[in-house]
């Protein structure tokens, strides 16, 4: 399970830039006594999850393909630097032939059994302009299996990034938009009321994962407005990783959930006993109907 | 392929069947050259001498057709009879001419062209002039007979010539011994001419000939055979050259297993067929001409020692090989054979194609008659079919639309150069030419029966024979022939030999070329008179036939005694050298060393069609000689030149096959009948040895070899035809023609002489071949849309119009007629119509037009486009509309549903009104699919009105992957919209102007791979949802355009978007849509037959009856209605066995206890309650005992009355009738017995009047109509079981016939349902009741209307038997059946019933049977126990379903009663039905609460599950 913890060598291949600033952010994160971290990244198929796990990582650490899903079990990067160790565990898609791949969530879970997560980076794309159905019953799904409070360690990663939307919109008024139905369809598969979906305050962080990813003047993968995408990245997942809620911790129990077929279990007996007295009931009945009927005519 | 060889004869010819016309013309042909064969030998041999002979032979033929027409069998009146012939022949000469002619002519032609016209003729002259001179002996006989045939033939052509297609049979008749499969490569017609032995393959050949006629024109066919009947293998082959002409036939393989083969002329015959599709009346020429071939080979082999019996066939053989009037001549022989033999050949037609492959079958089987008649000289006769086929196959290169022939001649003696030749000849000839080749084919063949009979008037024959051939040949433009030849047994001459054979014919000439023009000049006259003749038949074609054979014939009778054997000897010898040269030369040159070989004229005639022949051949045999089956060294020669090269050659091929087996004729006539067994062996041999030298090209080796062998000039024309056509066969064959006796004799067995012949590709002569062929097939191509059919033009007019409509919508777009797409379309339009290519259906034409149109500003295009728009929401179909309309039409909003409802949207863009169904995006998710579904069903209704042309359907190029996530809304668009959809769709891409993604190795994918995967998966996906792989073929694959709708799209300068691949979509995409809508038109345009007897048949199927189910309606078993009187009498299906009655009688001393017990009085239900337990139960068992025996009492007395009944019925007649119920004892109303005339319905077994099934009982007996609910005895409630009204009415009409009219209406919530019973019978004093009724019923949503009748007699005191038939009307199926009942009764209780029935509907039937074994209880009628146990079978198509059932019914207790219903059958399915009815146990009902709450229980529980995972 556990891949080998290895050097970050690939923050080294970051720009100085964002060296700079993700040097920043995990300082932050070791002042709260956070050694490591833990990064789980789940989606549907084909938006991007394993890109941007390389991207992350600054490495091809994960076979990415454009048309075949990458893979059917869930893989967690492990990098080290400087004492500080993050693991990041890509998983496969959460969609096949338009059901949720519930098998694929079984295998998370048992993959995550005794781990906690830290961070839960939700991936969708960008230039995909409707939400739906598929995509509330994908975020029901992560919310039965590790519950809402998953929803208060995330992030929403939205990949490709770099296009110019239709219509005319400006580019913030696109990608805010689309930010927004998404939040909009968690907080609905989440079953979450919206004071508390407002507490969790999922932040929305947008990525470009292409090798055609313009880049700034620092060298930094840059987005349309400008922006460095991967340290906002870094900065959304330590935001969430440090804030009050408690890491995700995913035990036994958890993995094996509720077995459905003991739910009720203990009603075996009472339904039982209530048949019983039904049928007695009936009985009295009918002995007091025959009784009526049984009297001269 | 051939090699299937079916069983030996007649299986050949199924074999042809796929290719039907094809092969059936070959077969005719084959057959027309088994009966004669002698006649058709002698006329290839003429052809192969040369055009001259064939001039001859015509004459010959002509003379001796008349003499036959007058006396057939009057061989001896030769002179007589010729003069007839010219009067009456002139018609039938004429077509035996053509017939005759057309081998030669072929052959002749073919080099014609090219390189000789006048030259080849002379040797034709010389040819013939040795033929003659072997004609001459037999000659009176032969012309006779070809006389006669000719006349019939010459009838027959007139109608024929339209359209005829012969199928020549592979096997000569006495050696097709395996088969002689000919497939016609066109069509894919397989002919196995594995013929089994002779006789069996000449009968297939005739029946070919005779399919073949029936299928192109049948009329004109029909008409043909009967006058063939007389002469049975004429009539075939005429036939068979009818069939010729609707032949389609694109490739012919022959596989002949057998040695003496005559695969030429099947193949041939298959050319002939191509000839006819294109001109109708030239291919029926052909066929004619290849008919009389068989014909006449079947004479050869047939008699060697009956030479007159050899003569007549020849004779015959030539009327059909004339076809037009040969045919009738030889239909009439065959016919009186094939009266037999059709029957046979229709047999085997049922198991193929039907009509048409029994048409040849039957031909065959004539054939194959004559062959027996004949039949003294199997072998020899192989040969003369050979040479016949090769007429034939000339025939059918003048018509070409053959494309390939292949032979594969396993045995020896198989003259597989016949067939090519064939071919070749076609290909040369021009539509009508060809017509004349054929005829003079025929001629030839006549010739060769003649000189079978008598030297001199085969001579004749052959010379009119081969200048007809010559004629033919110039016409002829054949473009391509691919022949394969397989020889596997030696000795088989290949193509090669043919020309070999024309070589040596005309150096045999040479002393006898002088004696044949004078002869020709004699032909003139009897030309004239055929010329008559062929006007009658085939006006134009057959006239120019005549002239040329005429001469010929003339000059052959005179030559035919003069030229000896021993002079045919000497010019072979000459010949042969002259023909390895002229082999070698291929051209000019070596025809000039021919001439210098033998003599002048001889040479130089000789050496063009010896060039011709050579190049011809060479080819073919290059191509696709495999002579697998004789291990020769015949090694399978696939020499896979150009297919033009491939016919060439294959006509070079044929014309030798011709001359050779010309020769062969000659000799075996010659020889005399002894010997001709012996030629045709030797005959087959060669072939062998000439086949393996044609694939080689070594054609001048094999040749010399060849040239040992033969001794006549017959021998020296086959080598020169063998070497000529770069075959070596000649090497093989020693052709030995004794003094006219003897005129080939095979040195060499079959197998030898294939390591005789080394394998030399001459190339050469396939170079010249092509040059010559390149302008006959221009000639062709006129003529073939002279030939077209009114029908056929509008079609190909209307493609036209298409085609311009849609060359100016390319222009329109900015597209070049080159694009690829553009292209496609093109040439698609342009096979759909075929092979016209003629002014009809040029494309420069049509550019040309729709520039103009384009030029005129002529908006107006008529044409208009429906595009139905679907895919998945958010993928942008209202932008791509609105990129494609160029206006924003369709609203569009990247995050809303922009589009809520199904709209069409139209515009005209570009002249064209292009009318889109907008709709609502589709949902991907599975959950959702009912939404998509219920989408799709208004797309339906809006499809209705407006079909679409094209279905874009639209998904993002960006967002492919692969995990299938579009299969959902995919399977619903297929379930939706039917699979049908998919076929005009096409895949629409959006966003496709989006980058890349970044590959494997982490740069990005280039756009053409990124685009090419992404198509691959959205096809991919359409494929799994489609989930039919004749939708998703390959070719069919949804084609994939791009599109990019982003504002923002690069454009060039012209404003247009561009892709990064530099393509602009949306003039492509239109251009895909147009391409699309423009072929779908065309296909409907020319095929809008097929899919209609598609729906047609699938209709069929669907509304096909259910047998099963009425066959078990019709198994069941009914009661008669009775008259009153009979009520519960022992009429014959009474209930109650008069044994009951007498048993009973026997027991009155008890029946009377009741009325001795003391009076009892029943106690209310009140009285009861206030009774101690004991008491209670004493008093039930009294009452119990009581009923019960009060009930047998009243039974008892019953029982009595109709006893009395019985006995008094006689005395009172009918007079009885309307007593029953009012006798009626007032105390029986509880088990109200007879009174009710219906079944009672069931009742609870106590008399418990609060019991509800009481309050529906009526008790109405006076009423002879009587209305009651109709219960669901199977409903657990039976106050609820009522769904129905059922009404009855019994009468008795005419006081003697019962009849009982039930009608039954049930309605649930489902349907509604209507049963109508009715019956009427009648009884036949005390054993015998006759029962007819009439039912209507629902079977299914259609109303099923029976009649039905049954008898039914007790045969036995406890035996009862019913017979029954029945008929079902089912919408328009009629479903007969037919049943048998016996019912056996064993002792009181068992009673045993067993049935079996049959149901046949439209060639589909069921078979049931019925067992059951009924156990009742003691005392029965009281007792209601009874147990039933019953087996089913039925079997319907290949299904075997069993079941057993079992039925019981039980009394427990006083008040309650169990029904045990159990059914179970062999697919382990059954159910089990408990009925509990019970009065007083109402904790019984409370067992069912238990299954009830486990029920819910279950549903319940699962819902926790279920919300979980629910996905799965």
């Amino acid at each position: 399970m556990g891949s080998l913890v290895r050097e970050w060598v690939g923050f080294q291949q970051f720009p100085a830039a964002t060296q700079e600033k993700l040097g920043e952010f995990f300082g932050k994160l070791k002042q709260k006594d956070m050694n490591s971290m833990t990064v789980l990244v789940m989606g549907k198929g084909g938006v991007g999850k394993s890109s941007t796990v390389n991207s992350l990582i600054g490495e091809q650490v994960v076979r990415v393909s454009p048309f075949q899903a990458e893979g059917l079990r869930p893989v967690m990067v492990s990098r080290t630097m400087g004492g500080f160790t993050i693991n990041i565990i890509d998983t496969p898609g959460l969609v096949e032939a338009g059901y949720v791949n519930y098998q694929a969530l079984e295998l998370i879970k048992g993959f995550l059994v005794n781990r906690t997560i830290d961070v839960l980076l939700y991936v969708d794309r960008l230039d995909v302009y409707r939400v739906d159905e598929l995509d509330r019953q994908v975020v029901q799904a992560i919310t039965q299996t590790f519950g809402k409070e998953i929803w208060c360690k995330t992030v929403l990663v939205l990949t490709h990034a770099q296009f110019s939307p239709p219509d005319e919109l400006s580019y913030e008024a696109f990608s805010s938009k689309r930010s927004d139905s998404l939040l909009k369809t968690i907080r609905v598969g989440a079953k979450m009321r919206k004071q508390q979906f407002e507490d969790s305050a999922i932040g929305v962080v947008y990525a470009e994962n292409s090798g055609r990813c313009s880049k700034n003047e620092k060298e930094e993968k840059a987005l349309p407005n400008g922006e460095a995408w991967i340290p906002n990245l870094v900065k959304a997942i330590t935001d969430v990783a440090t804030n009050q809620r408690k890491a995700i911790h995913v035990d036994k129990k958890m993995v094996d959930g509720s077995n459905s077929d003991d739910r009720g279990k203990k009603l075996i007996p009472l339904i039982i006993g209530a048949q019983f007295f039904i049928l007695k009931m009936i009985q009295g009945a009918i002995r007091n109907d025959i009784k009526i009927s049984g009297k001269p005519v | 392929m051939d090699s299937k060889a079916v069983t030996p004869e007649q299986n050949p010819f199924y074999a042809s069947g796929p290719s039907g016309k094809t092969y059936a013309s070959v077969v005719a042909a084959a057959a027309a050259a088994s009966k004669e064969g002698v006649a058709v030998s002698s006329a290839k041999e003429f052809d192969s001498s040369s055009e001259a002979v064939s001039g001859n032979s015509e004459k010959g033929i002509v003379g001796g057709a008349d003499n036959l027409s007058d006396t057939e069998k009057e061989k001896e009146e030769k002179s007589s009879l010729e003069a007839g012939g010219d009067g009456k022949i002139s018609d039938e000469g004429d077509s035996l001419k053509e017939d005759s002619v057309t081998p030669e002519a072929a052959s002749s032609l073919s080099p014609k062209p090219d390189v000789v016209s006048e030259k080849t003729i002379g040797e034709d002259g010389v040819g013939v002039t040795e033929e003659n001179t072997k004609v001459e002996e037999r000659a009176d006989d032969i012309e006779n007979d070809g006389e006669t045939k000719l006349e019939n033939g010459s009838v027959d052509v007139g109608e024929k010539q339209p359209s005829r297609e012969e199928i020549v049979d592979e096997n000569l008749e006495m050696e097709r011994e395996e088969s002689g499969e000919v497939e016609n490569k066109v069509k894919g017609v397989e002919e196995e001419a594995v013929g089994s032995k002779k006789d069996e393959e000449v009968p297939r050949g005739d029946g070919t000939d005779e399919e073949e006629s029936e299928l192109s024109g049948k009329v004109d066919v029909d008409d043909k055979r009967d006058d063939v009947i007389e002469e049975e293998g004429e009539k075939l082959t005429n036939k068979g050259d009818f069939s010729v002409d609707s032949s389609t036939i694109e490739s012919v393989h022959v596989d002949v297993a057998k040695p003496g083969v005559a695969v030429v002329g099947e193949v041939e015959g298959s050319e002939e067929m191509k000839i006819k599709a294109d001109g109708e009346n030239l291919e029926v020429a052909n066929k004619f001409d290849q008919i009389g071939d068989d014909d006449g080979g079947g004479f050869d082999l047939e008699s060697d020692k009956a030479i007159e019996g050899v003569e007549e066939k020849l004779a015959t053989g030539a009327d059909s090989s004339e076809l037009e009037s040969a045919d009738t001549n030889a239909a009439e022989s065959e016919a009186v054979e094939s009266g037999t033999e059709p029957n046979d050949v229709e047999e085997g037609n049922g198991s193929e194609k039907s009509v048409t492959y029994a048409e040849v079958i039957k031909a065959d089987r004539a054939v194959a008659d004559n062959g027996t008649k004949e039949e003294e000289s199997g072998f020899s006769g192989v040969v003369d079919d050979e040479e016949e086929r090769v007429n034939k196959a000339d025939s059918v290169v003048d018509s070409s639309v053959m494309e390939s022939v292949h032979v594969d001649v396993a045995k020896p003696g198989v003259v597989v150069v016949g067939d090519v030749e064939g071919s070749e000849v076609l290909e040369t000839d021009g539509n009508i030419a060809s017509v004349h080749n054929k005829f003079d084919p025929v001629g030839q063949v006549e010739g060769d029966g003649l000189e079978l009979q008598s030297d001199k008037a085969t001579e004749e024959g052959v010379k009119n024979l081969t200048s007809e051939g010559d004629s033919n040949v110039n016409s002829s433009a054949v473009e391509t022939v691919d022949a394969d030849i397989n020889v596997a047994e030696p000795g088989v001459v290949v193509v090669g030999v043919p020309k070999e054979a024309e070589t040596k014919e005309d150096d045999d000439g040479a002393g006898e070329v002088d004696k044949a023009i004078p002869n020709i000049e004699k032909a003139d006259d009897l030309t004239a008179a055929y010329d008559g003749n062929f006007e009658l038949a085939a006006k134009e074609t057959s006239e120019a036939v005549r002239v040329e054979p005429d001469e010929p014939k003339v000059d052959v009778k005179e030559e035919e005694e003069d030229l000896p054997v021993s002079e045919s000897l000497t010019v072979k010898e000459d010949s042969k050298p002259a023909a390895e040269s002229q082999f070698e030369a291929n051209s000019n040159p070596e025809v000039r060393e021919v001439s210098e070989g033998d003599n002048a004229e001889e040479g130089g005639s000789k050496s063009p069609v010896a060039d011709i022949v050579s190049s011809r051949e060479f080819s073919v045999e290059s191509k696709e000689v495999d002579q697998e089956p004789s291990g020769e060294g015949i090694i399978g020669v696939d020499g896979s030149e150009s297919e033009e090269e491939t016919e060439e050659m294959i006509f070079g091929s044929s014309e030798a096959a011709k001359q050779f087996l010309a020769e062969l004729e000659k000799a075996s006539g010659i020889e005399a009948h002894s010997d001709e067994a012996n030629i045709s062996n030797n005959m087959s041999d060669r072939i062998d040895g000439q086949i393996v030298t044609d694939s080689d090209e070594d054609v001048d080796t094999e040749d010399e070899g060849e040239e040992k062998m033969f001794d006549s000039a017959a021998l020296a024309a086959l080598l020169k035809a063998a070497t000529g056509g770069g075959s070596s066969e000649g090497g093989n064959f020693t052709i030995t023609s004794q003094d006219g006796t003897k005129l080939f004799s095979m040195d060499r067995p079959a197998g030898l002489s294939s390591s005789l012949r080394p394998l030399k590709p001459a190339a050469a002569p396939r170079a010249n071949r092509s040059n010559i062929f390149s302008t006959p097939n221009v000639a062709m191509v006129e003529e073939s849309e002279v030939n077209l059919s009114e029908e056929e033009k509008q079609k190909l007019e209307k493609l036209q119009s298409l085609r311009v409509k849609f060359l100016r919508l390319l222009q329109r777009l900015g597209h070049s007629a080159e694009d690829s797409i553009a292209a496609q379309v093109l040439y698609r339009l342009a096979i759909l119509a075929g092979r016209q290519t003629g002014q009809l259906f040029s494309l420069d034409a049509a550019k040309k037009k729709a520039v103009e149109s384009e030029a005129e500003g002529n908006e107006d295009l008529n044409f208009s486009l429906n595009i139905l728009v679907l895919g998945k929401a958010g993928v942008g179909k209202s932008a791509t509309i609105n990129s494609i309309l160029g206006n924003p039409k369709a609203s569009i909003d990247a995050f809303g549903l922009s589009t809520t409802s199904v709209r069409e949207i139209s515009e005209t863009v570009g002249g064209v009104k292009i009318t889109f169904i907008d709709t609502p995006g589709l949902k991907s998710a599975a959950m959702d699919q009912s939404a998509n579904a219920k989408m799709l069903s208004s797309v339906k209704k809006v499809m209705k009105r407006c079909p679409p042309d094209i279905v874009l359907y639209v998904d993002r190029l960006d967002t492919q992957t692969r995990d299938l996530n579009n299969l959902p809304l995919l399977r619903t668009i297929t379930a939706s919209l039917g699979t049908s959809i998919w076929k005009n769709a096409i895949v629409t891409l959006t966003h496709s102007a989006s980058a890349p993604p970044d590959g494997p190795g982490g740069s990005p994918l280039s756009y053409d791979v990124f685009v090419s995967q992404c198509s691959h998966i959205v096809q991919q996906s359409i494929g799994q949802a489609v989930g039919d792989l004749r939708v998703m073929n390959p070719s069919l694959m949804n084609p994939v355009s791009l599109v990019e709708n982003h504002p923002l799209c690069r454009k060039n300068r012209e404003g247009v978007k561009v892709l990064p691949n530099g393509q602009t979509w949306r003039p492509q995409l239109l251009l895909l849509c147009y391409s699309l809508k423009v072929l779908s038109e065309a296909n409907s345009l020319l095929k809008p037959q097929e899919p209609l007897d598609h729906r047609k048949v699938f209709g069929f199927r669907v509304r096909a009856p259910p047998l099963p189910y009425l066959l078990s309606w019709l198994l069941q078993s009914r009661a008669h209605p009775k008259l009153p009187a009979d009520q519960g009498g022992d009429s014959v299906d009474s209930d109650i066995e008069i044994d009951d009655v007498s048993d009973s009688e026997q027991e009155d001393g008890e029946g009377d206890e009741y009325d001795q017990l003391p009076p009892f009085k029943p106690l209310r239900k009140t009285q009861l309650a206030k009774l101690s337990k004991e008491q209670r139960k004493a008093y039930f068992e009294e009452y119990d005992y009581r009923v019960k025996l009060l009930q047998k009492k009243q039974w008892k007395e019953e029982l009595k009355r109709m006893k009395e009944m019985k006995k008094n019925g006689k005395k009172v007649g009918e007079s009885v009738f309307g007593f029953p119920g009012e006798e009626e004892d007032p105390e029986n109303g509880g088990p109200a017995a007879v009174a009710v005339p219906l079944p009672d319905m069931v009742l609870p077994p106590s008399f418990d009047s609060d019991n509800s099934a009481y309050r529906y009982r009526f008790l109405e007996p006076t009423s002879q109509l009587l209305t009651r609910p109709v219960l669901d005895t199977h409903g657990w409630d039976h106050d609820c079981g009522y769904d129905g009204v059922n009404a009855e009415h019994s009468l008795a009409i005419a006081s003697r016939f019962p009849a009982t009219a039930t009608v039954q209406v049930t309605k649930d919530k489902k349907e509604f349902n209507i049963h109508l019973d009715s019956s009427v019978s009648a009884k036949h004093g005390d054993s015998g009741s006759t029962m007819a009724g009439f039912d209507i019923q629902n079977v299914g949503k259609q109303l099923a209307y029976v009649v039905r009748g049954e008898t039914k007699f007790k045969n036995l005191r406890k035996n009862k038997t019913t017979l029954g038939g029945s008929v079902t009307f089912l919408g328009e199926n009629v479903a007969t059946g037919v049943k048998l009942e016996d019912q056996i009764a064993l002792g009181k209780r068992f009673v045993l019933v067993g049935s079996t029935g049959t149901m046949r509907s439209q060639g589909d039937s069921a078979y049931g049977a019925n067992l059951e074994v009924r156990l009742k209880e003691a005392d029965f009628p009281i007792g209601q126990d009874q147990h039933s146990l019953g087996l089913s079978l039925v079997k319907w198509r290949g299904d075997l379903a069993l079941g057993a059932n079992l039925q019981s019914q039980v009394s427990v207790g006083r008040h309650s009663k169990i029904a045990l219903r159990a059914g179970l059958n062999n697919k382990m399915s059954g159910q089990i039905t408990v009925r509990t009815s019970s009065s007083d146990q109402l904790q019984i009902a409370l067992t069912a609460i238990l299954p009830i709450v486990m029920s819910i229980y279950k549903s319940l529980r699962p819902e926790g599950v279920n919300d979980k995972y629910s996905m799965y």
